[in-house]
């Protein structure tokens, strides 16, 4: 099926009733969830989860991707008006964000920020559309020793890249891996680390870990520093419409930040948080009006909020073509396609194209929601943010306690919730990355079994998995990645 | 001791401990390695990696956010004790009971002052949870002292 048919094909499924109300309701979920501070994208798909057992692996796919794509949308909105982001990947967004919304151009910068999420979404999707086949093909020939290879690559370039220092973001891979053997082994079905407890041998699952260290966790912190109400700045209809002179220098930033955004997304790491800094960056390095940066210029804007979109896009590649999550958004998407027993792999655009043109054409359809949604709806969601914090809190600690207790109706998930709430309440003051974790215990069974066929296949010879030409360089690369900033700054150290 | 090398200890100790658990279970040979031998390199790793962060804090404590004092403290404790309260609480009380009291208290905790709105609050709250959670998703809650419900 070439790209074209595919999209037809995918437009079919994701038109039919059921399709499109989860892909409506994803996205109404992703941008609320990416306007209130205090449950990002990552705690909302925790929540939804279980919620998504009844439904077919299709549809829950195109929830769950819209909740994920929809609250890049809705993060800006946040920032840009009341200087706290959403969530992470908007950041940067509040740097010239916020500063135009001080200057009376709140509207323009909420504009620019949703056309250039759509723009960036769209194309990013072509992206996918043709890239995730190639890879597909190539990963046909993958054996278990490049699996093994990639995986350590993603969890290297995830603790090098991200936000914390590399040793605390290495700790929380392997305490992530520990996690992850918990319960019976993968291979023979041996109990591993129960405790004794009967439960424990189903080992821990990712919703109370998640919904604990980005739900629980955070309100914590927000817990803090609270207040009343959140003060925000309301903004007209009409001043939604920047001038002409903005989008002209709007537009080249939404391209190049959906080119950026794109490629990092196909990059193991958190994606959408790095391409934002990326494209802020490169956006404040080649424009003409360098000094404007930091006090309200529209690229520094448009830039970014396309970036984090594209990067979504990209950030399905590796999941859709090789099963392998990169960030801890798309670690949910694989968990809640696992639930229905669907292993996504190379073969899966062949074998299931449902799924996968499916959510590609949800995906252009919640694109375009999400433009409707994030323009004319724009005062309804900054509404919410009205809410006074002491309800939302709560209802937040709520929603966490009766997600977790309805995936399994199990008391240990909710003592397992709220220990990884502290957990993450103290990782987080302490400046630890969550992202890390949550991927060492949904990849360390993979890696696992990889792991022990490579062995297997090579007769116990871990040279000959490291002489088989794509694993080999792949280590190396992972290796390359660790010790050469080591080198670096010894050598800065001596000089 | 700095915060960092206490939360070092912990995983320090949970290495460890993790390692020594493995040895416990068949490790296999390197042709068909068994249960025990990918856990002892994550114990390993872990332990190896939390050694080095507790050395590499003694001597500069790397950037950290201060922990709240006062009532901000309170705030946070009082909190994370409701919590506790509410999951140990919950199968013996149920449902209902141990959710609106975990509003209560954590609207307190919010600091909310008038009480009959606070418990209005968490009535009308929980209610409507459990008509929709209990009732239309159907989520076996435990009835807990409401046996009739």
């Amino acid at each position: 099926m070439d790209a074209l048919h595919g999209l037809i094909y995918g437009f079919n499924v994701a038109l039919t009733g059921p399709n499109l109300l989860a892909c409506f309701f994803g996205v109404l979920m992703g941008t609320i969830v990416g306007v209130l501070p205090g449950i990002g994208p990552i705690g909302a798909m925790a929540l939804l989860l279980p919620s998504t057992f009844a439904l077919g692996p299709t549809t829950a796919l195109i929830m769950m991707a819209g909740i994920y794509y929809g609250s890049m949308y809705g993060g800006s909105t946040t920032t840009i008006l009341v200087n706290v982001p959403g969530e992470a990947a908007s950041v940067v967004t509040a740097i010239d964000g916020y500063q135009m919304a001080r200057k009376g151009k709140a509207g323009a910068a909420l504009a620019v920020a949703a056309v250039g999420s759509f723009v960036a979404g769209t194309l990013g999707l072509i992206g996918l559309m043709f890239f995730a086949p190639v890879l597909a093909k190539a990963a046909l020939e993958f054996g278990p020793p490049e699996y093994f290879a990639i995986v350590i690559v993603g969890l290297v370039f995830l603790s090098r890249i991200g936000s914390s220092s590399a040793l605390k973001s290495f700790i929380m891979v392997a305490f992530g891996l520990l996690l992850g053997t918990v319960g019976m082994e993968p291979v023979s079905g041996f109990p591993r680390f129960t405790l004794g407890q009967l439960q424990l041998a189903q080992g821990i699952e990712l919703v109370p870990v998640a919904m604990g260290l980005y739900g629980i966790g955070e309100v914590l912190i927000l817990a803090e520093r609270f207040s009343d109400t959140t003060p925000t700045i309301k903004v007209k209809f009409k001043e939604l419409f920047p001038t002409i002179a903005e989008w002209k220098r709007a537009f080249p930033s939404i391209f190049r930040g959906t080119a950026i955004g794109f490629v990092i997304g196909l990059i193991p790491g958190p994606a959408a948080i790095i391409s934002t800094f990326a494209s802020y960056s490169v956006e404040k390095r080649i424009s003409k009006h360098p000094h404007e940066f930091g006090k309200g210029a529209i690229e520094g804007v448009a830039g970014p909020e396309s970036a984090n979109n594209s990067a979504t896009a990209g950030a399905m590649v590796p999941l859709l073509t090789l099963g392998i999550p990169f960030a801890p958004a798309t670690a949910m998407l694989l968990a809640a396609l696992l639930i229905h027993g669907v292993q996504p792999g190379p073969l899966l655009i062949t074998q299931k194209p449902d799924i996968f043109w499916g959510v590609v054409a949800s995906m252009y359809i919640g694109n375009l929601l999400l433009l409707i949604l994030n323009l004319p709806l724009v005062g309804v969601f900054v509404s919410i943010l009205r809410l006074p914090q002491y309800i939302l809190l709560s209802l937040i600690l709520l929603f966490c306690l009766i997600g977790t207790y309805s995936v399994n109706n199990s008391f240990l998930d909710l003592y397992i919730l709220v220990i990884m709430g502290f957990l993450g309440y103290v990782l987080r003051k302490l400046k630890f990355d969550m992202a890390p974790l949550i991927l060492g215990l949904v990849l360390g069974p993979f890696l696992e079994v990889n792991l022990r066929q490579s062995l297997f296949m090579s007769r116990g010879e871990v040279m000959a998995i490291l002489s088989r030409p794509i694993a080999g360089t792949l280590i190396s690369i992972s290796l390359a990645a660790l010790i050469v900033p080591a080198i670096i700054s010894l050598l800065k150290k001596r000089f | 001791m700095s915060l960092p090398q206490i939360i070092s200890l912990f995983f320090l100790i949970t290495g460890v401990a993790y390692f020594i658990e493995s040895l416990k279970l068949p490790l296999g040979k390197a042709s068909a390695p068994g249960a025990g031998f990918y856990p002892l390199l994550v114990g390993l790793f872990l332990t190896v990696l939390a050694l080095s962060l507790f050395f590499s804090q003694r001597k500069k404590t790397e950037d950290i956010e201060e922990f709240p004092k006062g009532s901000e403290r309170t705030r946070v404790i009082a909190l994370a004790i409701t919590l506790v309260l509410f999951v140990i609480l919950l199968k013996p009380l149920g449902y209902i009971i141990s959710t609106t009291g975990m509003l209560i208290l954590i609207l307190k905790i919010f600091g909310l002052r008038k009480w009959r709105y606070i418990i209005l609050l968490s009535i009308i709250t929980t209610a409507i949870s459990y008509y929709i959670f209990g009732k239309l998703m159907a989520i076996p809650f435990p009835p807990g002292l409401l046996t009739f419900i």
